[in-house]
């Protein structure tokens, strides 16, 4: 990965990503659609998090107010805190718009354009930063009239010029002892799998992966170390630039100082939310001074930018191309530098959701949203991403959420699973359980009506099914909203709302038939 | 394929090809698609046949050129014969490509094929559906009717459902309006709606009941045979068990013959008697349900099959995830179709030039293997299909060639043995033309065959032509191969030494 | 075969006639964008004062406009009148060079704008829509024919071409119908022939030949309904437009005829030769007028187009 590997050993598995009471509703001519009724969950770091449902559902919904990409209009996230690395993302969802709900066909939505803006600065720099999405329909996802190429590095450079420019500087000012350490690092491994991840690895921070293989063939020659360092110097020299890195270092600053301003409007936002008046004032006035910092400090730096542009945007340029064939590679596609440059048109079905993770990747985020990634391949095809997914999420140690309709997916793919049923979560529970143990009257229905190759069925046998459809949410059944399929079903079911109550062993499940709790907000 | 069932069979579908244009600009034709490549099969009553394959592999156009909603390239398509009659034109078509495909026939069998020509051309032509006019197509259709995978497509948004269903007994059946009305009635009921949803437009229903209004429209006509493409794809799963339930149900009350078209694995061993598996426009395999779930033996079916996701962790093991992707059926690789993904090819399995030039380059890459760094850089790799040959161009003449050879024919060898390494045996000749270019000579490909394996098994696949044995299996074939080119530096033909000797 | 009662759907209200509940639904919908009302409204205003000048020209006193220069009273030049209210309120925007008052000779211009309009309208999309489905449902020849064909008009301005055809017919108000309906129908030629095209493919149609229906049967039956809406929507943009050309044509003096012919767009191209005077009312005037109307049309047809997308309807 772009990012140093994490190492397995330091993982918290803390909660990455908390949901609480999410609500989303599209206030559409017909009605609200109350898409999302409450929904609260949360990821681990380093997990894969299913969530299946059938269509209409809310997955892809949920997803979306995550991202904060929820159509407006005619949708609108009206309430709950969704926490992205302990940040509340969302808590000033009630300031930015005001709504008022004459009927169901009339409604007014009156919008703070100076709040709204601020939301979706901070919005788009963490969606770069912490989380991507991919998409069901990738040929709709990426742009028509770009190459693969292009869109790749145009993430590439819009999160990851810190970086970048690190292994720039590193690159020009190589020096004896790194290549020293280098090779004295490297003669310690013996298995040759590790010495390929990392001479990778090294190669990326010195900001030269294109002479990686010749690295790695150097280092693999049987010949005498002082041969192979004179060998190596001559690999290296000519990837240097000789450009001028200073620019560069200050490019480094100058996004550093921007997460820097990024991390305390987040904190600014969670005092706001919490109406902790000194903490406002705090950080309101930290932000000012950094703000008034940058000015200054960096006036005469957008000058040089201003004037080096070509050289200093070539050489960004040149790195993030390097880098983004460095992921279509990641992604395993056959002669990334063929396909970098070719448009989504000329890929298939496969290619383009392995360009689509690719672009995800590029921002290094340490959460993926999957909406449907497979559903649109074929099986063979599927086996393919299925598999490429968990070796990222191995690799890299960020989180997924994996959303689809396919338990069977679920069932390879993932730790937890969340059940969902017309915008709310039913049960939730580790992915044996689900499968071995499921509770809630949908979940056991949805198992029972999936046709399975796993057990040897008699011709003239029928399987079981859920009488009725999925309903219209715009009109959703009072109470449980199962109620009106469920053979279960009690009097109390129509009345209200079963909570999702814990069961035992964070066995989750929101039915009466599991407890008498009811959700308040109902 | 005539069988000793006892059942009838309604439909026979004999070496049926469909090529679809590519045309670029004005009516210029640009090559074609091969979308249905030699497909032969038979549905007997009752029963239902499951096709089954990734996207664009032919499954929907089988069904179109079956119903005759498309023209056939070639090939011939018989339903709903007089049983006897069906036999005997089975039996005519069977032995008819049997003989047309012997390279070499005796005197004898060219009479044979003579005759039988002059039996069946008059008979294809009277009865086969890709051989006959619309108009005398006209009274099987009353017969077969489809159901279609898009439920929003399959129904006119501008029409009733009471005229949607009522549509083909209209064209169709001999009864009048009051009939036709009570007739769309109990359909209605039948399919699990109620009369007042006649009244509506399809925009009304969900995806679920679209396609019940679609089964409706089907069946009311009472035909023998249903081509069914993908009809639960688009379904949520509680409503695909609910779509299937009823589409069981209507098959067991009114005896009716599916071809039952799903890329859903699953789906399509819940509903089949028997199963043919497609690639590329080519049967892979066809057998029972169960025979084919448990003891499949085309390699690429074994591929597929393991492919798909499973709630029982014990099923996960030895997932065999293919390489690459589906190659384009306008231009389809050499031999056996599957061979560029296949786990299991061996050498005379297709491998062609263009499978070549990207491996060799590699394999002759002064870094993979140092000792080729004598040898001056290579500058090109041309491909020749035709010749079925490489010309490997050096950028500089070489002088010692009987040297150049023997490392370039070490380093193939060596290329052979590597995993992946088995297009390299089908390598026959490797020789300078000139001094700086060196020409690679690939062996002939073979083309599989369908052939009936087991009872009632049939393959396409090499592994299984001629030579294979059943209780010993693949091994003799493999053991056989591998001495064949166990010394693959002597076996390499020399042209030049050749001549000269 | 009875199913289980759990198989079927609740029971709902008989619904007696369908298409009219369709039809007042798709009303109650385009209703409710309130620019596409507007320029329904407006729109539907334009049609009645034509309508009204055709039946009872009387109402609109615009009987005899040839009389009307003599209504005139004092006036003493033979430049336009400034627009006054001190003779009338016929005379509140003022009057033409012949010194026939602008209001009334606008409303009356009405009823020759909206009638040739509908008329080359009408005409050019029949015919279009059957050459365009036809082409679109059967394909191969004589698709490339219509393409061809098409192509030549589409590849010429506009302008060009009437200027060309009425040229050769001799240039009065009827050639340039002529020649407009001659370009128009390519129009609705390719727009219905590309959603023939897609609706052939549709499975529905492919379900009718299953059942034995003629391509000629499926045109009618299944795919001119489904293309009809696109094409009146098409229609209410057009009907503007032509109202347009027709100034330009005047102005170009490709129609010679009548300087007293009521048509917006002979006021609009007449009163030019006084602008430079600072006389604008002859222009503008009449201006404004065609411009609120196309743009009520337009709004009303974009309206039209909203609610007639069945990606909305489902
Ligand atoms: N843009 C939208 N406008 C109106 N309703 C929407 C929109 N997007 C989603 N919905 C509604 O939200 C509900 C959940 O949809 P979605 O999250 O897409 O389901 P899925 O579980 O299939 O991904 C559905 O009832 C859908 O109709
Ligand atoms: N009308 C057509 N014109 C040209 N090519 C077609 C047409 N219909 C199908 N094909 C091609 O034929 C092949 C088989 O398609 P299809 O039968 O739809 O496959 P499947 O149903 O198995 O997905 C595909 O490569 C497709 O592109
Ligand atoms: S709460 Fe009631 S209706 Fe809902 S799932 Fe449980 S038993 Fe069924
Ligand atoms: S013939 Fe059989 S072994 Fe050879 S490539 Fe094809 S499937 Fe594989
Ligand atoms: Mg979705
Ligand atoms: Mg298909």
């Amino acid at each position: 990965m772009l990012v140093n590997e994490i190492d397995k050993t330091k993982i918290t598995r803390d909660d990455y990503l908390v949901v609480q009471n999410l609500k989303t509703q599209f206030f559409t001519s017909k009605g609200i659609v109350k898409a999302i009724d409450s929904v609260s969950f949360s990821v681990k770091e380093g997990e894969v998090y299913g969530i299946v449902g059938e269509s209409g559902c809310g997955k892809s919904v949920t997803a979306t107010s995550i991202m904060d990409l929820v159509p407006d209009p005619p949708g609108r996230i009206i309430g709950g805190s969704i926490y992205i690395d302990g940040f509340d993302i969302i808590s000033d969802t009630d300031k930015l718009v005001k709504i008022t709900v004459k009927s169901e066909t009339d409604v007014k939505i009156k919008r703070n354009k100076r709040l709204i803006k601020r939301h979706n600065y901070i919005i788009s720099r963490i969606r770069g930063k912490k989380i991507a999405m991919i998409f069901q329909e990738p040929s709709l996802a990426l742009n028509p009239v770009m190459t693969i190429g292009d869109q790749i590095i145009e993430n590439i450079l819009l999160h990851n010029m810190v970086s970048i420019s690190e292994s720039i500087i590193r690159r020009e000012t190589i020096k004896d002892q790194d290549l020293d350490n280098f090779l004295s690092e490297a003669s310690a491994i013996k298995n040759h799998s590790d010495l390929k991840r990392y001479v990778q690895r090294w190669a990326r921070d010195f900001g030269m992966p294109d002479i990686e293989d010749s690295i790695l063939n150097v280092l693999s020659s049987n010949a005498a170390k002082p041969f192979v360092r004179k060998e190596l110097v001559e690999l290296i020299i000519p990837q240097r630039k000789g450009v001028n890195i200073n620019i560069f270092k200050e490019t480094k600053d100058y996004h550093d100082d921007l997460n820097k301003l990024l991390d305390l409007n987040l904190k600014l936002l969670n005092s706001e939310n919490k109406a902790d008046t000194a903490g406002i004032a705090r950080y309101e006035q930290e932000v000012k001074n950094l703000e008034r910092q940058m000015r200054t400090k960096y006036l005469t730096f957008n000058l040089k930018r201003i004037i080096l542009k070509k050289t200093y945007q070539r050489v960004f340029q040149e790195e993030a191309r390097r880098r983004a064939i460095e992921l279509l590679k990641l992604v395993n596609i056959a002669g990334p530098e063929r396909v970098i440059d070719s448009y989504p048109h000329e890929l298939s079905g496969g290619m383009q959701q392995r360009s689509m993770i690719a672009m995800a990747l590029a921002s290094d985020p340490r959460l993926l949203i999957a909406d449907e990634p497979t559903t649109a391949l074929d099986v063979t095809t599927q086996a393919q991403i299925l598999d490429l997914i968990r070796e990222l999420n191995k690799f890299t140690g960020s989180s997924v959420i994996f959303i689809t309709h396919d338990l069977a997916v679920i069932a390879e793919m993932c730790n937890r699973v969340a059940v969902m049923y017309a915008g709310n979560i039913v049960e939730e529970a580790s992915v044996d359980d689900i499968f071995t143990n499921s509770k809630h009257p949908y979940t056991t229905g949805l198992l029972k009506s999936i046709p399975r190759t796993d057990i040897n069925v008699a011709r003239n046998l029928r399987m079981e099914s859920i009488p009725g459809n999925v309903p219209n949410l715009i009109t959703p059944p009072t109470g449980c909203r199962f109620n009106p399929r469920c053979q279960h079903k009690m009097d109390v079911c129509e009345k209200s709302k079963p909570k999702l109550v814990d069961v035992g062993d964070g066995h989750k499940v929101a039915c009466f038939l599991y407890s008498d709790l009811t959700d308040g907000d109902n | 394929m005539a069988s000793e069932n006892s059942k009838r069979t309604l439909l026979y579908v004999s070496h049926l090809k469909k090529y679809f244009d590519v045309t670029t600009g004005f009516l210029k034709k640009a090559g074609y698609v091969k979308a249905l490549d030699d497909v032969t099969f038979s549905l007997k009553e009752g029963e239902t046949v499951g096709v089954v394959g990734e996207t664009g592999c032919g499954k929907t156009t089988l069904g179109r050129t079956v119903l005759a909603l498309t023209e056939a390239t070639d090939g011939d398509v018989y339903f709903n014969l007089d049983s006897e009659l069906m036999n005997k034109l089975i039996d005519l078509e069977e032995r008819f490509y049997e003989l047309n495909h012997k390279r070499e026939k005796l005197p004898t069998e060219e009479n044979e094929l003579a005759e039988i020509s002059k039996e069946l051309i008059p008979l294809r032509n009277k009865y086969s559906l890709t051989r006959l006019k619309e108009r005398e197509i006209r009274k099987y259709r009353k017969n077969m009717q489809p159901i279609f995978q898009d439920p929003f497509s399959s129904l006119d948004p501008r029409k009733l459902v009471k005229d949607i269903v009522s549509e083909p007994l209209k064209l169709l059946s001999d009864l009048d309006n009051d009939e036709i009305s009570e007739k769309v009635g109990k359909m209605i009921n039948e399919i699990g709606l109620s009369d007042d949803h006649l009244f509506r437009f399809p925009h009304e229903f969900s995806g679920g009941q679209r396609q019940r209004i679609g089964i409706a429209r089907a069946i009311g006509i009472e035909p023998k045979m249903l081509v069914l493409d993908e009809p639960t794809s688009a379904l949520d799963v509680s409503v695909q068990a609910q779509i299937l339930n009823m589409l069981k149900e209507i098959q067991e009350n009114r005896k009716l013959s599916y071809l039952f078209i799903s890329h859903h694995l699953n789906v399509i061993r819940l509903m089949s008697d028997r199963v043919i598996v497609m690639y590329l426009g080519r049967i892979a395999e066809f057998a029972e349900t169960n025979t084919l779930f448990t003891d499949m033996l085309h390699p690429y079916t074994k591929a597929l099959l393991s492919a798909i996701p499973s709630i029982d962790p014990t099923k996960r093991k030895g997932r065999i995830i293919l390489e690459g992707e589906i190659p384009s059926p306008s231009d389809p690789p050499k031999g056996c179709y599957f061979h560029p993904r296949c786990p299991e090819a061996m050498k005379n399995c297709g491998w062609s030039p263009r499978d070549m030039s990207e491996p060799l380059s590699e394999a002759l890459d002064p870094f993979s293997d140092p000792a080729l760094s004598v040898l001056p850089a290579i500058s090109e790799i041309i491909e020749d299909e035709n010749d079925n040959t490489l010309d490997i161009v050096f950028s500089t003449a070489i002088t010692d060639q009987v040297r150049a050879r023997e490392l370039i024919v070490d380093a193939l060898d060596k290329a052979s043995k590597k995993a992946n390494g088995i297009k390299f045996k089908a390598i026959k000749s490797v020789a300078f033309r000139t001094p700086d270019t060196l020409t690679i000579g690939m062996i002939e490909p073979d083309v599989p065959r369908l052939r009936e394996v087991r009872k009632d098994h049939f393959v396409s696949c090499l592994i299984y032509d001629a030579g294979y044995n059943e209780h010993k299996g693949r091994k003799k074939i493999k053991k056989v191969t591998e001495e064949n080119t166990a010394n693959a530096t002597e076996n390499y033909e020399n042209p030049d030494q050749a001549r000269e000797t | 075969m009875v199913l289980r009662k759990s198989m079927r759907t609740p029971d709902v209200v008989v619904k007696k006639r369908p298409r009219l509940e369709d039809t007042i639904y798709t009303a109650k919908l385009f209703f409710k964008n309130r620019l596409a009302f507007v320029g329904f409204v407006i729109t539907m205003i334009y049609f009645a004062i034509a309508v009204i000048d055709e039946v009872y020209p009387q109402w609109l006193g615009v009987s005899n406009l040839n009389s009307m220069a003599n209504w005139v009273p004092a006036l003493s030049s033979n430049v336009p009148t400034a627009p006054t209210l001190s003779h009338g309120w016929m005379y509140i925007f003022g009057t033409t060079q012949f010194l026939v008052p602008i209001f009334p000779v606008m409303l009356a211009a009405l009823k020759f704008d909206i009638g040739y309009s509908l008329l080359i309208v009408t005409i050019g999309a029949l015919f279009g829509l059957a050459v365009g489905t036809i082409a679109g449902y059967f394909g191969k020849i004589f698709d490339e024919i219509l393409m061809r064909v098409t192509d030549i008009f589409f590849s010429v301005p506009f302008i060009v071409l009437a200027f060309a055809i009425s040229y050769a017919l001799g240039r009065s108000l009827n050639t340039v119908i002529i020649a407009l309906i001659i370009i128009w129908w390519p129009i609705y030629a390719r727009l219905t022939r590309g959603l023939a095209l897609s609706t052939r493919s549709m499975k529905y149609v492919e379900a009718a030949t299953a059942s034995g229906s003629s391509g000629m049967r499926n045109v009618v039956v299944h795919v001119i309904p489904n293309v009809l809406s696109p094409v009146f929507v098409q229609i209410s943009l057009d009907l503007g437009s032509i109202v347009q050309i027709f100034a330009t044509l005047y102005f170009l003096s490709v129609i010679q005829g009548s300087q007293l012919l009521p048509e917006l767009g002979n006021m609009i191209s007449r009163g030019q030769t006084y602008l430079p005077q600072g006389i604008w009312w002859p222009v503008v005037i009449p201006g404004i007028f065609l411009l609120i109307f196309t743009v009520s049309i337009n709004l009303m047809g974009d309206g039209l187009r909203d609610v007639l997308d069945p990606k909305l309807r489902r």
